[in-house]
């Protein structure tokens, strides 16, 4: 009983928090010989980042090892050689791309007190009459200082985020999905990013 | 010696000496990263940010700022390092989503 509750638990917990691809379990990737990448379109907020996200996939893809030839009307194929004669075909979504998202960091101002020391030196001639005393005196003065949260500066970032699916050709099923989002200082490294981390779950279907 | 017996006068000298620096927080130093950042200067950034991060420990969103810096310089170690440091110090679950997906992605690219 309790063991059934256990595998019941961690059941449920891998489910939550299982973030990998959707893969469909009965198909036979051993038999695919092309991936057809199709024309990625613009998101609303940006022209050409459709042309941005196609030319990084087939740059990682070319980068992989794999022949990418870009001659066909239909899109871009990848060819994979393993022999097989099924051809998929690749649908990228861009479901975000900006590179002006605002981040905001708050700080605390910190007073962190001071010490100040007051010497006072005698001149010699007086030191001399006054043998008994001291020719120098010394004050100390603490100041303690203060926490106080009260600033705050900002600085934008971008965000890309993509969508692909595989669909196998002469069947329209759909074989495999995942969504990918990065984020990073500059526009080019993170949407490069974002494809690279993509491609390489799309690898391991493969290998 | 000669100087100080010409003068009938009694003499003082106050020196005051302050130890630390006064009002010198973590606000300074990420406004001059800032500054740095929008004019694409990511090493200067860095250091700022640096000087920000050692006057305030537990600030994560600086951390995470340190960390996109190294990423943009192409140093993936220590951008793991920072993005570890950004997950210990916040509860947001939206910045931990985010350092999870740095963190994988960094450790899979060495």
């Amino acid at each position: 009983m309790r063991l059934s509750i256990a595998f019941l638990l961690a059941g449920l917990l891998t489910l939550c928090c299982w973030s990998g691809p959707a893969v469909s379990p009965n198909y036979d990737f051993s038999n695919v010989g092309i991936i057809l990448l199709k024309p990625v379109y613009d998101h609303s907020v940006m022209n050409g980042s459709g042309e941005i996200i196609e030319s990084n996939l087939s740059f990682i893809f070319m980068k992989n090892g794999y022949d990418v030839s870009e001659t066909t009307q239909e899109g871009t194929s990848i060819h994979i050689r393993n022999g097989g004669t099924r051809t998929l075909n690749l649908v990228c979504t861009i479901t975000e791309f900006t590179d002006s998202e605002v981040i905001i960091v708050p700080y605390r101002l910190e007073d962190r007190g001071r010490t100040e020391t007051t010497v006072t030196q005698l001149p010699e001639l007086d030191a001399i009459d006054n043998q008994s005393g001291p020719t120098t005196s010394t004050t100390t003065t603490t100041y303690a200082g203060s926490m106080q949260e009260s600033g705050r500066i900002e600085y934008t970032r971008a965000r890309v985020g993509i969508i692909l699916k595989m669909t196998d050709q002469r069947t329209g099923r759909l074989v495999w999905s995942h969504s990918y989002w990065y984020s990073g200082l500059e526009l080019h490294r993170t949407a490069e990013t974002c494809v690279r981390n993509a491609i390489s779950q799309i690898r391991k279907l493969f290998q | 010696m000669n100087h100080c017996k010409s003068k009938r006068y009694m003499k003082t000298f106050i020196i005051f000496i302050f130890y630390g620096l006064l009002l010198a927080g973590s606000g300074t130093a990420l406004e001059n990263a800032a500054a740095a950042m929008k004019a694409g200067l990511f090493r200067e950034a860095l250091n700022h940010v640096e000087v920000a991060q050692s006057q305030d420990h537990s600030n994560a969103e600086v951390y995470r700022l340190k960390a996109l810096l190294h990423e943009a310089l192409n140093e993936p170690n220590n951008a793991i390092q920072a993005w570890k440091s950004c997950l210990k110090n916040t509860q947001n679950d939206l910045l931990i989503n985010e350092a999870k997906v740095h963190i994988q992605s960094l450790q899979g690219r060495e």
